[in-house]
């Protein structure tokens, strides 16, 4: 039933052809530049592809779809990376960032959560901007957020069945993969909150909150999906960090403990862990369940 | 009107008139579950692990009757068919149970990379056959009936050996599946390469048809854009009031997808339909 067929040239070299084009970075013109002068000029180029209408000629014609890929998929990044839009404003996203990461990146999924995958190794890579460290963090947060939103539901661990009950003092803990784990020198959690209260044209001319930071130790944060799917996000203490950290790629109950006692952690850890246990139980964070294992696709 | 299309696989029933399932619409929806006959999906707005979407979609169902429409299937691209893409397709229409499956006649993947958009192919007879092998693959692996949507297009090929209508019959008659007619698209493509909208759907095989699309555009003086972002002009009423009957009544659908108004609003566009309809029943 499933044989495939080869694809007639024709369709090959035209459709090779427009997706060179309408994929060649835009300009801040929103005009289609000369492709390469070994093509001769675009006019000369299009006019061998693609007919004329009755009101444009053919290379007009194809910057519509130059202009619509480049104009769809820029927007489709800025509103992934809300907070990473509101630090540049739309014309310094869109060209500093947007067009030179699409250029690379182009899109490999039909899916277009994933548009975004590449942009952190890119930013680590080319971003050329002030306070590298800051935005790359920016756009983590951003990815997360994404990320968090559709990211498959595992079984939660229940505290009303006992049988799970004992299974989890036995058998490795999985973090939910809605969960996302932050250590971060700034409270950008906080910052994005406030930042987030406003359109990017508000920020072009509007000093930025201050930035919280702490000279003697990390922030930490998780960000995760209630049971009603909104997405929160908290504040949590170094050991609550390191052991959901640990149970992200599974690990026993014990083995976490001693993990802890790596870090001399124990000590302080102890008398908080039955509740945040609880907590963590009641939020649905927690699961028996592998997550490379359980296909919960719709 | 309880028009069945009958087709290999069965008959298909006439859902009446729906409006496209979008984000701002959600909690009046839920919450008020307004008499909307059904509703359309971008099917890869849920062909997702988990999370909002599948509550919403699962809320939805529910209550209303819920077709899939596509954006990614590249039907027409020279890369492989992506099974995994339609596995996942497969699945969705296992949840919605949706009575058809539709996506475009149109190109957006190319050696492995995706360019989001309904591009358009040239009309040859070797396309024909090419798309028409393939659009029988997915028909057949999806077991449901599979739509092909034309598109608006701004461009046309020098090499085009035909009209876009011939290469859209022949490749749905070829294929043997079904056609989901945007009228808007038809008077878009209209205005932008200089035809006549009859001489389109005077010479496509209407029998075929399972749905109808209807949208509004912009109007960019020397074109028209596909925006979906207004109210549906005059000129495409009549287009959708000529098609409609010939049809014999199928399910027929308002897309507004930007600058989005009310529900009721919304809702109340798409009635207009009802006005055209009543035509058929008199």
């Amino acid at each position: 039933m499933n044989v495939e067929h080869k694809a007639p040239k024709i369709l090959i070299e035209e459709l090779s052809w427009f997706a060179n084009v309408i994929s060649f970075p835009m300009q801040k013109d929103h005009k289609l530049p000369p492709i390469s002068s070994s093509f001769g000029t675009l006019e000369k180029m299009a006019s061998d592809h693609i007919a004329p209408s009755p009101t444009l000629q053919p290379h007009q014609r194809i910057e519509i779809y130059h202009q619509q890929y480049w104009w769809r998929l820029l927007r489709l990044l800025r509103e992934s990376f809300p907070l990473l839009l509101r630090l540049h404003g739309i014309d310094s996203f869109n060209y500093e960032i947007g067009v030179p990461y699409l250029a690379r990146y182009p899109s490999t999924s039909w899916s277009l959560s994933l548009l975004g995958r590449h942009l952190i190794k890119w930013l680590q890579e080319h971003y050329k901007g002030a306070h590298a460290s800051i935005a790359i963090d920016c756009a983590r947060i951003d990815m997360a957020y994404s990320e968090s939103m559709i990211a498959k539901d595992l079984p939660p661990l229940s505290i009303k069945d006992e049988e799970a009950e004992q299974r989890a003092l036995h058998d490795p803990l999985f973090l939910q993969p809605s969960a996302h784990l932050f250590e971060m020198e700034y409270h950008l959690f906080n910052f994005r909150q406030k930042v987030m209260e406003q359109a990017s044209n508000y920020w072009q001319c509007h000093p930025l909150p201050l930035l919280q930071r702490n000279a003697m130790s990390s922030f930490y944060v998780i960000l995760y999906r209630t049971k009603k799917s909104l997405l929160c996000w908290k504040e949590i203490s170094h050991c609550q960090y390191l052991l959901l950290v640990s149970f992200q790629s599974g690990m026993r109950l014990e083995e976490a403990i001693a993990y802890l006692e790596k870090h001399h952690l124990e000590k302080e850890a102890l008398p908080h862990l039955q509740q945040w246990f609880h907590e963590w139980t009641v939020e649905g964070l927690l699961s028996l369940v592998d997550p490379k294992e359980k296909e919960t696709r719709c | 009107m309880n028009h069945c299309l009958l087709t290999p696989n069965g008959s298909i029933p006439n859902l009446g008139i729906g409006i496209g399932l979008r984000i701002p619409h959600y909690e009046e929806i839920l919450r008020d579950k307004p008499a909307i006959d059904w509703f359309e999906i971008i099917s890869e707005n849920f062909m997702v692990d988990g999370g909002k979407p599948i509550e919403i979609l699962q809320a939805i169902l529910e209550h209303y009757p819920v077709v899939q429409h596509g954006v990614s299937l590249a039907i027409g691209s020279p890369d492989p068919l992506d099974f995994d893409y339609l596995k996942r397709l497969k699945e969705l229409t296992k949840v919605t149970k949706t009575p058809w499956v539709s996506d475009h006649l149109s190109w957006g993947r190319l050696e492995g990379a995706h360019y989001h958009d309904l591009l358009p192919l040239p009309y040859t007879k070797e396309v024909i056959d090419y798309v028409a092998k393939r659009a029988r693959i997915v028909q057949d692996y999806l077991e449901i009936p599979f739509a092909l949507e034309n598109l608006s297009s701004y461009v046309s090929f020098k090499k085009d050996e035909m009209k876009e209508w011939e290469f859209y019959s022949a490749i749905v008659e070829k294929a043997d599946i079904l056609m989901m007619l945007d009228v808007n698209n038809i008077y878009v493509s209209s205005i932008n390469h200089g035809f006549d909208p009859k001489e389109y759907y005077n010479n496509i095989p209407l029998e075929r048809v399972v749905q109808i699309h209807l949208a509004g555009h912009s109007n960019y003086g020397a074109y028209l854009l596909d925006t979906h972002d207004n109210y549906v002009i005059d000129e495409v009423w009549k287009i959708y009031a000529d098609v409609y009957p010939r049809t014999h009544g199928v399910s027929t659908l308002l897309e507004w997808d930007d600058n989005f108004i009310s529900l009721q609003e919304t809702w109340e566009e798409a009635l207009k339909a009802k006005k055209f309809q009543a035509r058929l029943l008199s």
